[in-house]
C-alpha cells in the first residue's frame, strides 16, 4: 500500500487554512461544486504526487475543527484531511540501544572545539535518558584528548588511535564509526555539521541502516518513549521541521556549529577511557589521501559567505579596512564594501557589494559606515539578518537594519570585537 | 505583448536574455571602463550557439536569418550595447558573405563564423571616404592569382578582434564608384596590421582600430562578388544588416527605460516615489510608446525581408548562384527604403529614450556609479553608424521619388 | 567513460520568502527547479565530457511528474540522457529511502544502456547512496581525471585535501567547483525532442518495504514558522561600552556568533 492522503469533501470549510502550512504547496483551493444546502463555496485540494505527506495540514485542520466547533456527524475525528501512511515493517529492538554518543572531531591532531557544543546538548538528552553520554574520538596521536572530553562532561571516551585516521576519507572513518556503532549499540548519536561530519554521516546512518537529521540547531527528548526531537531550518530557514527516527536506533543528528554554548570544563572529572583495537585490513579501503594544502589566506569570497562585515565611505580613510577586516575574522566573516571605497582604490573590486559589484544574500550583513544608498542596498537587502552601525541616526540602513547601533565605527568595533572575544572566552 | 515569436525565436530570446543579466551584467561596467574585449561572454555566446541563430543549417547555423539576429543583438544590447557588436559586426562580415559569396567561400568561411570560432569585422570607411563610400582610395592591384592591397582603413568595429574581414578597395580608381570591388581578407596575411586604436564615447567593450595594407597580397579567390559591383555587394549588404543597428538601439532604448523605471520607483522626493509624479509618468509614457512603435517596425520589416532571404538561400543551394542574385528573382524590389527608415526610426528612438532616461534619474543618472548614462553614451552611435541618419534620410527620400517617378 | 549526474527536487528555495502579514510561505517562486547545488553537478558532469572522449552523461531523478522539466533542464545543459523514478510509493523518502531507490536506478540504468557508471557526481545537498564505491563529498576541483582514476581537491574549513579515488566513485561537488553555463539554444532543441523514460518502483525492483515514507526512518513530526525577524530594533545603551555588549548580547540570542 502506498501512501495516502484525501480531503473529505463535506467537512471541508473551504478555509485555507492548510494551503498556508503545507511546506511544499501541494494544496491549492478551488471552487466547489454546487450542492442544496452546503454554503461553503470553497474546496481544498491535494497534490498527491508532491505531498510529502508530513501531516501538518492534518493537524492543522484538526485545530481549526476544534476551534470553530462545526457539529459533524461523526465525531471520532475533527478533520477533513484523512491520511493514511504505509506502516514500516522493519522492527528494531529499540530497547537494547544505550547511551547518548557525541563524535569528537580532529584535524591535524588536534581537537575541533564542536565536541564541547556537542556536550553541551548531550549531556542534557542524556540526563532525560538516564543514561551514560560517551564520545568517539578517532585520529593519530589524539589520546591525550580524551581527558579532556571527560572533564567537559563525557562518561566515556572511545579512542580509536591509528596511523590510518590521520587525514580524513570518507570510507574509513564511515566503516570505523559503523563497526563500532554495530558493536556497542547507542541509542542516540550526535556529529559536527562540519564538513567531515556532514560528509560521513549520513553514509554511516545508511551502513547501519537508520535515520538521520541533518544540521540540527534544537533537540530534545520525549519523555514519554525517550525518542529524540531534532529541529532543523528547511526551505532555506523559512521553515523548522521536528524530525523523529521512531523505529530506528541509533538515533542520528549533525548539530549545526554554533548552535549550543559550549560545555564547560570541571577539572580533575573522571570517566572511561576505552582504547578501541583498529584492524583496517578488514575494510574494503580504496581512496587515497594524497595531499593537505593550507587556505593560502585569501579572503572568503563574498557571494558565498554567511556573513560579511562591510565598510563603507563613513570609514574616512583607507586604513579603516583594517578595523573591518578584524572584525570579520573575528566572526568568520568575509568583507565587503560599498563602491565609493572601490572608487577611491581602498580596496579591489573583487569586494564590492552592490549594484555594480556584486549581489549577496548572507545570514548575517554588518554595515559600517555605510548609509545605504539604493545601489548599495539593491546588492544586498535580502541578506537575513541586517546590522548597521552609523553615527546618522537617519541614514536609509537603520531602515532596513534589523538592529542598529549609533555611535563612531572608530570607537565601538573594538568594543564590539573584544566583547565577543571575551564571551568566547567565558564560554 | 505577443509577438509570435516561434518555439525557436522563444528559445533564442530566452537564451539570449539569461546571458545577458546571468553574464553581461555584472561585467559590463568592467568592459565599459577597461575597453578589453570581452571574450569571456563571447566563449559564453559561443558554447550557447547564439553566434549561428542567422545562419543557414548547412553552414553550422540554425537556420534563421535577420529576425533571429535581431532578437539576440536586442537583447543582449538591453544590458550592454557594446558587448552585442560582437555578434552583430561578426553578422556584418557574414551578410555579404552569405549573400555575394561562392559555394566555395560560403564553405571556408561560414561554419567558423556560425560556431563563433572566429570572429568578423566589416570595413569600408577611409579617413577620406566615409558617408560618401565611393571615394574609396585603397587599392587593389590584380597580380596573378592576387589582388595586392594598398591603403587605410579606420573606424574598424571588431578591429583586432575578429579574424575575418570583409573590406571595400578601388580596383579601378579611374572609374570612381565603378570601380569599387569587395575582398575575404584574413588576419595574418602578411602586409596586413592593425593601427591606432580608437577611444570612444560609448560602446566601450567594442574595439574600433585602424587598419594598415602595405602590399598585402590577397588571394584571387577571395575576390567577392564581380569586380566593380563593390557598391552593390555594399548596398546589398546594408539592406540586410542595418536592422541589427535598429536592434541594437532598441535593446538600449528598452534597458534604459528599465533601468530608469527601476530606479524612479525607488526613490523617494517629496515624501514620495519619485514615479507617482505626473511629469515623470508622462516621460515614461512616452518612452515606453517610442519603444514598442520602434519594434513594431523593426520586427515587421525584418519578417517580411526574411521571408525574401529564406526563399532566396533555398534557392540558391539548388542553383549554385548567389543568394544575392535569387533574392533579385524572388523580389522585385530592393529593401533600402524599409531598412533605412527600420535603423533611422529606432536609433533616433533610442537617442531620445535614453536622453530622457537620464534626465528621468536626475543627478545619479549623470553618475558613472549609475549604468543609465552608460546607455545614452552607446545610443549615439547608432545613430552615426551604417550610414548617418542623415545618409538613411537620403535613403529613403530617394527611393520615395523614384517609386513616383515609376507611377 | 559514463558519468551519472543525480539529482534532487526542491522549491526554489532562493526565492521562497515569508509574508510579513501571514508569516507564511509565499506561494511566488516556489516551482520545483533544479537544486542549485546538482546544477554544479550537472556543469561538471559535461565539462569532463567535454576533455574525456567517449564520454557520455546520464542524468537521473526521483520525484513527482514534474521533476521531468529538471531532468529536461539539464539535458538542455549539455546531459545525453535522462531517467525518471516516478512512483507516488516514492513519495516522503528520506535520506536513507532516497539512497536505496537511486542505487536501485542507477542498476537499471546500467542495464538499459549496457554501459557501468563509472563516475557518480552529485549536488552537495544530494550526498546519498547506498552503493558501496569510493567517495568524497565537498569537491572544489577535479585535478585530473582518466578511465581509471579521479583525483580531487575537497574543500575544507582550514584548507583543501586532495583524494584519489579509482573508479567507479561518486564525488559531491560545491558551487566553487565551476559557473555553471546557460543552456545552449541546441541543447534546448534537444531537451524538447528527448524521450526520457518514467520508471516506478516495480520497474527497477525494488523492495517496496525500503522506499517511500514507509521505507524511510526518519519521518516530519511538525513544522512551524521561525520566529518572526525582529525590525528596526535600536541598541540602546549609555555608553559605547554598553551598546557593544547589548549588540553582542543580542547576536548571541540570535544565534549568529
Amino acid at each position: 500500500m502506498a501512501n495516502e492522503i484525501y480531503i473529505l469533501q463535506d467537512r471541508c470549510t473551504g478555509c485555507g487554512s492548510c494551503v498556508k502550512v503545507c511546506p511544499v504547496n501541494c494544496i491549492s483551493m478551488s471552487d466547489r461544486p454546487k450542492q442544496e444546502g452546503v454554503r461553503w463555496k470553497k474546496l481544498a485540494t491535494i497534490d498527491v504526487n508532491k505531498c510529502v505527506f508530513c501531516n501538518a495540514c492534518v493537524e492543522d485542520c484538526d485545530k481549526l475543527f476544534e476551534k470553530t466547533k462545526v457539529k459533524v456527524p461523526n465525531p471520532d475525528f475533527f478533520h477533513a484531511i484523512v491520511m493514511k501512511k504505509e506502516e514500516v515493517k522493519v522492527q528494531i529492538d529499540t530497547a537494547s540501544y544505550k547511551g547518548v554518543w557525541c563524535f569528537a572531531e580532529q584535524r591535524h591532531g588536534r581537537l575541533m572545539p564542536t565536541i564541547f557544543e556537542l556536550l553541551h546538548v548531550a549531556k542534557k538528552l542524556s540526563s532525560d535518558l538516564n543514561e551514560d553520554l560517551s564520545a568517539v574520538l578517532m585520529g593519530h596521536q589524539v589520546s591525550q584528548y580524551a581527558q579532556d572530553i571527560l572533564e567537559h562532561g563525557a562518561d566515556k571516551v572511545y579512542v580509536l588511535d591509528h596511523p590510518i585516521f590521520e587525514h580524513f576519507l570518507d570510507e574509513v572513518y564511515t566503516c570505523a564509526l559503523t563497526d563500532l556503532i554495530k558493536r556497542e549499540k547507542p541509542n542516540k548519536l550526535l556529529m559536527p555539521a562540519s564538513i567531515i561530519g556532514r560528509s560521513f554521516a549520513s553514509r554511516v546512518a545508511i551502513a547501519a541502516q537508520t535515520g538521520i537529521t541533518a544540521d540540527a540547531t534544537e533537540l530534545s527528548i520525549n519523555q514519554k518513549n525517550g525518542t529524540l526531537h531534532a529541529t532543523r531550518p528547511s526551505f532555506g530557514g523559512n521553515l523548522m521541521a521536528t524530525i523523529l527516527c521512531e523505529k530506528h536506533r541509533p538515533e542520528m543528528a549533525t548539530v549545526r556549529p554554533m548552535s549550543f554554548p559550549r560545555a564547560a570544563r570541571q577539572p580533575g572529572r573522571k570517566g572511561e577511557i576505552v582504547r578501541v583495537t583498529v584492524d583496517p585490513s578488514q575494510w574494503n579501503i580504496r581512496s587515497k589521501f594524497v595531499k593537505y594544502e593550507a587556505e593560502k589566506n585569501e579572503t572568503i569570497d563574498i557571494t558565498a559567505a554567511e556573513k560579511i562585515v562591510s565598510g563603507g565611505r563613513g570609514l574616512g580613510k583607507p586604513e579603516g579596512f583594517k578595523i573591518i577586516e578584524e572584525f570579520a575574522q573575528t566572526i568568520g566573516a568575509a568583507v565587503g564594501a560599498s563602491r565609493p571605497t572601490v572608487d577611491a582604490g581602498w580596496i579591489p573590486y573583487k569586494h564590492q557589494v552592490g549594484l555594480t559589484g556584486r549581489t549577496v544574500r548572507p545570514k548575517l550583513y554588518i554595515a559600517c559606515g555605510i548609509s545605504g544608498q539604493i545601489q548599495h542596498l539593491a546588492g544586498m537587502s535580502s541578506a537575513e539578518v541586517v546590522i548597521a552601525i552609523n553615527k546618522d541616526p537617519e541614514c536609509p540602513m537603520f531602515k532596513l537594519a534589523t538592529l542598529s547601533v549609533e555611535g563612531d565605527l572608530y570607537e565601538l568595533i573594538p568594543l564590539i570585537i573584544q566583547e565577543i572575544k571575551r564571551v568566547r572566552d567565558h564560554k | 505583448m505577443n509577438y509570435f515569436l516561434t518555439e525557436e525565436q522563444q528559445a533564442i530570446q530566452e537564451t539570449a536574455r539569461e546571458i545577458a543579466q546571468k553574464k553581461i551584467k555584472p561585467v559590463r561596467e568592467h568592459y565599459d571602463v577597461s575597453e578589453e574585449y570581452p571574450w569571456p561572454i563571447v566563449e559564453e555566446l559561443r558554447k550557447a550557439d547564439l553566434f549561428g541563430v542567422y545562419f543557414p543549417t548547412q553552414y553550422g547555423g540554425l537556420g534563421g536569418a535577420g529576425f533571429e539576429l535581431c532578437l539576440v543583438v536586442e537583447e543582449i544590447s538591453r544590458v550592454c550595447g557594446g558587448t552585442a557588436l560582437t555578434i552583430a559586426c561578426t553578422a556584418l562580415c557574414a551578410f555579404p558573405i552569405i549573400l555575394f559569396g561562392t559555394p566555395k567561400q560560403k564553405e571556408k568561411y561560414l561554419p567558423d563564423l556560425a560556431s563563433g570560432k572566429r570572429l568578423g569585422a566589416f570595413t569600408i570607411t577611409e579617413p577620406e571616404a566615409g558617408s560618401d563610400a565611393t571615394a574609396t582610395s585603397c587599392k587593389a592591384k590584380k597580380e596573378g592569382d592576387y589582388y595586392v592591397l594598398n591603403g587605410t582603413k579606420n573606424f574598424c568595429s571588431n578591429g583586432n578582434a575578429a579574424e575575418i574581414y570583409t573590406l571595400f578597395a578601388s580596383t579601378n580608381p579611374a572609374r570612381g564608384p565603378r570601380g569599387l570591388s569587395a575582398f575575404i581578407v584574413e588576419k595574418g596575411t602578411p602586409g596586413f596590421s592593425m593601427g591606432k586604436k580608437e577611444v570612444k564615447m560609448g560602446i566601450r567593450a567594442s574595439p574600433t582600430y585602424e587598419l594598415n595594407f602595405d602590399n598585402c597580397k590577397v588571394p584571387a579567390e577571395n575576390f567577392l562578388g564581380g569586380e566593380g559591383h563593390g557598391l552593390s555587394v555594399a548596398q546589398g549588404t546594408f539592406d540586410i544588416s542595418r536592422p541589427g543597428v535598429a536592434a541594437q538601439a532598441l535593446g538600449i532604448a528598452q534597458g534604459a527605460l528599465d533601468e530608469a523605471l527601476n530606479y524612479a520607483r525607488m526613490r523617494k522626493q517629496f515624501g514620495q516615489s519619485v514615479l507617482s509624479f505626473q511629469s515623470s509618468q508622462h516621460m515614461a509614457a512616452d518612452m515606453a510608446t517610442q519603444i514598442e512603435a520602434a519594434r513594431s517596425l523593426l520586427y515587421s520589416v525584418t519578417r517580411a525581408m526574411d521571408k525574401d532571404l529564406l526563399a532566396a538561400e533555398a534557392l540558391s543551394e539548388k542553383s549554385g548562384k548567389t543568394v544575392y542574385e535569387e533574392l533579385k528573382k524572388v523580389s522585385s524590389k530592393r529593401w533600402t527604403k524599409y531598412s533605412a527608415m527600420v535603423k533611422l526610426f529606432c536609433s533616433d528612438v533610442a537617442m531620445k529614450v535614453t536622453t530622457d532616461a537620464v534626465q528621468l534619474c536626475g543627478g545619479i543618472g549623470y553618475m558613472r556609479d549609475f549604468p543609465v548614462e552608460k546607455y545614452m553614451r552607446d545610443a549615439k552611435i547608432t545613430q552615426i553608424y551604417e550610414g548617418t541618419n542623415q545618409i538613411q534620410r537620403n535613403e529613403i527620400g530617394y527611393a520615395l521619388i523614384k517609386e513616383l517617378a515609376k507611377g | 567513460m559514463h558519468i551519472l549526474a543525480c539529482i534532487k527536487q526542491t522549491p526554489a528555495t532562493s526565492n521562497v520568502q515569508i509574508d510579513p502579514k501571514t508569516g507564511t510561505l509565499k506561494r511566488e517562486g516556489m516551482a520545483a527547479a533544479i537544486n542549485p547545488f546538482d546544477e554544479y553537478a550537472i556543469e561538471e558532469a559535461v565539462r569532463i565530457k567535454e576533455k574525456v572522449p567517449n564520454t557520455v552523461v546520464s542524468v537521473l531523478t526521483m520525484g513527482p511528474p514534474q521533476a521531468e522539466e529538471s531532468l529536461r533542464d539539464a539535458i538542455s545543459r549539455g546531459c545525453d540522457q535522462a531517467f525518471h523514478l516516478c512512483d507516488r510509493a516514492f513519495a516522503g523518502a528520506d535520506t536513507y529511502a532516497t539512497s536505496y531507490a537511486l542505487q536501485m536506478g542507477i542498476r537499471k540504468i546500467e542495464t538499459v544502456t549496457q554501459k557501468k557508471v563509472d563516475l557518480i557526481l552529485c549536488g552537495k545537498q544530494t550526498n546519498d547512496g547506498e552503493l558501496d564505491i569510493p567517495n568524497a563529498a565537498y569537491v572544489k576541483k577535479v585535478e585530473e581525471i582518466n578511465e581509471t582514476m579521479i583525483r580531487v581537491w575537497r574543500m575544507m574549513e582550514d584548507g583543501a585535501d586532495l583524494i584519489e579515488l579509482p573508479l567507479p566513485a561518486l564525488i559531491a561537488v560545491v558551487k566553487e567547483i565551476n559557473e555553471p553555463r546557460v543552456p545552449s539554444l541546441r541543447g534546448k532543441m534537444a531537451a524538447k525532442k528527448a524521450v526520457i523514460p518514467r520508471w516506478t518502483a516495480q520497474d527497477i525492483e525494488a523492495d517496496k518495504t525500503k522506499i517511500g515514507l514507509g521505507g524511510s526512518p526518519t519521518i516530519v513530526a511538525s513544522s512551524f514558522n521561525p520566529p518572526p525577524r525582529i525590525g528596526g530594533v535600536k541598541i540602546g545603551g549609555a555608553t559605547a561600552e554598553e551598546k557593544a555588549k547589548n549588540l553582542v548580547a543580542k547576536l548571541l540570542e540570535m544565534k549568529l556568533i
